[in-house]
């Protein structure tokens, strides 16, 4: 146990210098047969996705070969090297998958001649190694994990070859499996063009409970429900919701990418204050209406409050257009105004934060302008 | 060249060949719909509109209604809802999306949803990926019902002896109430991934969970409020056990503290991600199998069916393989009121054994063939007694060489999944025929195992069982 350990961190130390070198190293624990060197890979896997990290593995013919499967994904893999054949990969998986019942006690690993060498089963957080000799036969040994489904997407090849210039088969494989294409990243961009768009997801550097809004005018922002304020703005396209989409191939839920310069509309928590101007309301969010102008709804202790949220082109800065019901007292409504310059056609200010008598709350807006 | 390289890999994706299996039971088709052009329509909830619109929430965060053989947008840019629920009353359209509970309603009636209501709220989502929500089912009191995800992210959250799945924010991996007064009531703790979800008639709650972590192998549970269920990771929101060191509770601590599944679903053989509950509800226009249970199953492309019964006042029963080489994994399923069901299919980022990446499939019974399958395995004092949907052959009931019995058990920890422990062959004592249709199998019985009872008699009319196994999950005698 402590001797595989000790081998484990070891390999695990060696890699970089090993992927670089590519040729023997002196090591007491591993012994070169004869002087056709030895390579050792470790092969994770990709995360949110069913691939391999590395897809090509470059090896010369009679050399020494260590394969490790190190799983960080939070599912079962593992790595079976196979005969060469562009349908091998495939043909496995399937043959594999016939296993049935039987699957899980044999580690997915068919009776077939088709498999050369292959790891056990590899549960999240462990790893699997196997050593061989590389063929002598020179060409391309597909690699694959044929846990049931896997084959389809996670796969790699082993390529055998006594070139010395491995580059230009390097540059053309270089991450192509898995890097997302720009002609597939592009369709992903939302653009809002004759109406608004409300995106709920999560939005990178921003709580996860928001609601994006692009709106034609190519001025967009960021809602925050808890807090019944609008976070910040931004100009430009309106959002990337690939690395939430996963672009249809990976398990995604990652934070979309908001496509612009932001700018501040300083928020500062809940705007509204009632009564006092330091009164801290709970907030309750109601909902949103989707047409035209999106109108936020929510409660400010007892009060309705919608906000509906206008933009146009010619500048930064949003429009808040409020109705108010159920005001008893004065309200105060307050932002970081060393961030914005408020215009309002109601009240006055008072100590940074306008004032609006309770006559004058049913219906008003505020002009909200960032200083630059 | 990065381009071609993801098409091939798409229309890897979606090639179509036929992997495993392909089983049907006779009377039984399965029918494939056409989703619209250039949508990724992964389904994350199905429900049924009273003018007979079929409405399909998809991963992507769109809503689409299927009426008439024609498809439109009802509603998008939600948050990756993985159910929705349509009231059988008023239409009301309801979805879980991973922040809340939300009513879209169509206040002009154009056939889009232009008010999005927040129903219910009050658990928390990190931007880990893993932290799905899922429901909505209701009860007949009006409340709603769901389930949160754990995370997968160790740097958000404790991992409570070297777990794999952590709580990556508020009162992840629990069981949840949206009562009618839209108040988010915690009801069941120590869920991992319980992508499925069900009620019955009589308003009883049930979820499926996958196999992982503190999960042996994938499971169908009762829900009870309070109970704890088996992934410690939830418990830190737990008023019992706030402040306390989750690490220094011992794994046969917690093992005394779990309520265990009421059928275990061996992995790879019959389920490696099940999804929700559909009951068969449908007065008889679903075949002979009238309020049993059908999950499917996102990985094997499959439809499986349960029968519950009580022993000593809890539940338990044996789940069979019904349909399976379906196009895609399935993860929702729901019967229409012509008593078809409906499969929802999608397998983004795990992958199904089925050829295409989404889809909509429905199996549809014909109304008079009945089915060569065990109908139900019960447990009697002494052993098994196995139902038949139709007369079987009686020199095959009664022969020992016609069944093959073994039992397993699985091992609690915090490790990903559990082999099938101690598996042990089982001689049949006696057999007692009761009718052409109903046979007693006398054999030693032992509890916290799940039981394999293959089944190979043919029928009176020659026909041969579509499904020969019956998994029994034995935690209470009678």
């Amino acid at each position: 146990m402590v001797k595989t350990l000790t081998t484990v961190c070891m390999s695990v130390l060696l890699c970089p210098i090993l992927l670089i070198a590519q040729n023997s190293v002196d090591d007491s624990t591993l012994q070169p047969s004869e002087d056709k060197g030895f390579f050792e890979f470790i092969v994770g896997t990709v995360k949110g996705r069913l691939a391999f990290d590395k897809t090509l593995l470059i090896v010369t013919p009679g050399s020494q070969v260590t394969i490790i499967l190190k799983n960080s994904d939070e599912m079962i893999h593992n790595l079976l090297l196979c005969e060469p054949g562009e349908n091998v990969p495939g043909e496995v998986g399937r043959l594999a998958l016939a296993l049935g019942a039987e699957g899980m006690a044999k580690q997915y690993v068919p009776d077939s001649e088709k498999v050369l060498y292959h790891t056990k089963l590899v549960y999240p957080g462990q790893q699997d190694e196997f050593t061989f000799t590389a063929p002598t036969e020179l060409g391309d040994y597909p690699y694959v994990c044929t846990f049931p489904g896997h084959a389809q997407t996670m796969k790699g090849i082993l390529w055998v070859t006594d070139k010395i210039d491995h580059a230009e088969r390097e540059e053309d494989h270089d991450g192509e499996e898995l890097e997302i294409p720009d002609e597939v990243k592009k369709k992903y961009i939302l653009k809002p063009k004759d109406q608004a768009m409300v995106i709920r997801a999560g939005v990178e550097n921003t709580p996860s409970n928001c609601i994006a809004v692009g709106l034609p005018s190519r001025v967009h922002y960021v809602f925050d429900p808890d807090n019944g304020q609008v976070l910040y703005g931004w100009r430009g396209d309106f959002l990337d919701v690939g690395p939430d989409r996963g672009w249809s191939l990976d398990r995604g839920g990652q934070p979309c990418h908001t496509l612009g310069v932001r700018f501040s509309v300083g928020a500062n928590g809940c705007p509204f204050h009632i009564g006092t101007i330091d009164q801290q309301p709970q907030i309750k969010f109601i909902g949103y209406q989707r047409e035209g102008f999106p109108r936020f709804d929510f409660r400010v202790d007892d009060l309705t409050v919608s906000q509906t949220i206008i933009s146009d082109q010619s500048r930064h800065g949003l429009i808040y257009y409020y109705e108010v019901e159920g005001a008893t007292e004065d309200l105060y409504f307050k932002l970081d105004t060393s961030k914005v310059k408020l215009k309002s056609d109601v009240g006055l200010f008072q100590s940074g934060a306008l004032m609006i008598p309770k006559d004058k709350a049913s219906s008003f807006t505020i002009d909200v302008t960032p200083l630059l | 060249m990065k381009y071609l390289t993801y098409c091939f890999f798409i229309s890897i994706l979606m090639m179509v060949r036929v992997l495993y299996g392909g089983v049907v039971p006779d009377g039984y088709r399965v029918e494939t719909i056409s989703t619209p052009e250039d949508v990724f329509l992964e389904v994350g909830g199905i429900g049924f509109l009273q003018d007979g619109s079929v409405m399909f929430c998809s991963r992507e965060g769109q809503v689409w209604q299927y009426k008439n053989k024609q498809w439109s947008l009802f509603a998008d840019g939600l948050y990756e809802p993985l159910g929705l629920y349509v009231d059988p009353k008023t239409d009301d359209i309801f979805v879980v999306q991973r922040p809340e509970l939300t009513q879209l309603i169509d206040t002009d009636h154009d056939g889009k949803a232009d008010y999005y209501k927040t129903v219910g709220q009050g658990w928390g989502i990190s931007n880990n990926y893993h932290e799905y929500a899922y429901g909505p089912v209701r009860d007949s009191k009006g409340n709603f019902y769901g389930a949160l995800n754990l995370g997968h992210d160790e740097e958000s959250g404790n991992l409570v002896h070297d777990s794999i799945m952590n709580r990556s924010a508020k009162y992840r991996g629990w069981f949840f109430q949206i009562n009618t007064t839209g108040e988010f009531v915690p009801w069941a703790s120590g869920l991992r991934s319980p992508c499925g979800v069900g009620i019955n008639k009589d308003d009883e709650l049930f979820y499926t969970d996958n196999q992982g972590d503190w999960v042996p192998t994938s499971t169908l549970h009762h829900v009870v409020k309070g109970r704890f269920y088996g992934h410690p990771a939830s418990l830190e929101d737990h008023p019992d056990f706030l402040g306390k060191d989750l690490n220094a509770i011992t794994v046969e601590k917690y093992d005394t503290l779990r309520t265990k599944p009421i059928v275990w679903i061996p992995y790879g053989e019959l389920a490696n991600s099940p999804g929700n509950l559909a009951f068969n509800e449908t007065q008889g226009k679903f075949g002979p199998f009238e309020d049993q249970i059908f999950i499917g199953d996102q990985t094997l492309a499959n439809v499986m069916r349960v029968v519950l019964e009580k022993v000593q006042g809890e539940y338990q029963g044996v789940v069979f393989n019904f349909v399976n080489g379906l196009q895609c994994g399935v993860i929702r399923n729901r019967f229409d009121k012509d008593g078809s069901l409906w499969l929802g299919q999608g397998a983004r980022g795990w992958n199904s054994v089925g050829p295409k990446p989404f889809g909509i499939q429905k199996i549809v019974w014909d109304g008079k063939t009945i089915p060569t399958e065990m109908h139900a395995i019960s447990l009697t004092d002494q052993g098994f007694k196995i139902t038949f949907t139709k007369p079987m052959r009686e020199s095959e009931l009664k022969d020992l060489s016609s069944y093959t019995i073994k039992h397993w058990g699985y091992k609690y920890d915090s490790h990903y999944g559990s082999d099938k422990m101690n598996i042990t062959s089982v001689d049949i004592k006696k057999i007692n025929v009761v009718n052409s249709k109903t046979v007693e199998l006398e054999l030693p019985l032992v509890t916290d195992r799940v039981y394999h009872i293959e089944c190979r008699v043919k029928a009176d009319d020659n026909s041969e069982l579509k499904n020969r196994i019956g998994y029994y999950t034995l935690n209470r005698l009678r």
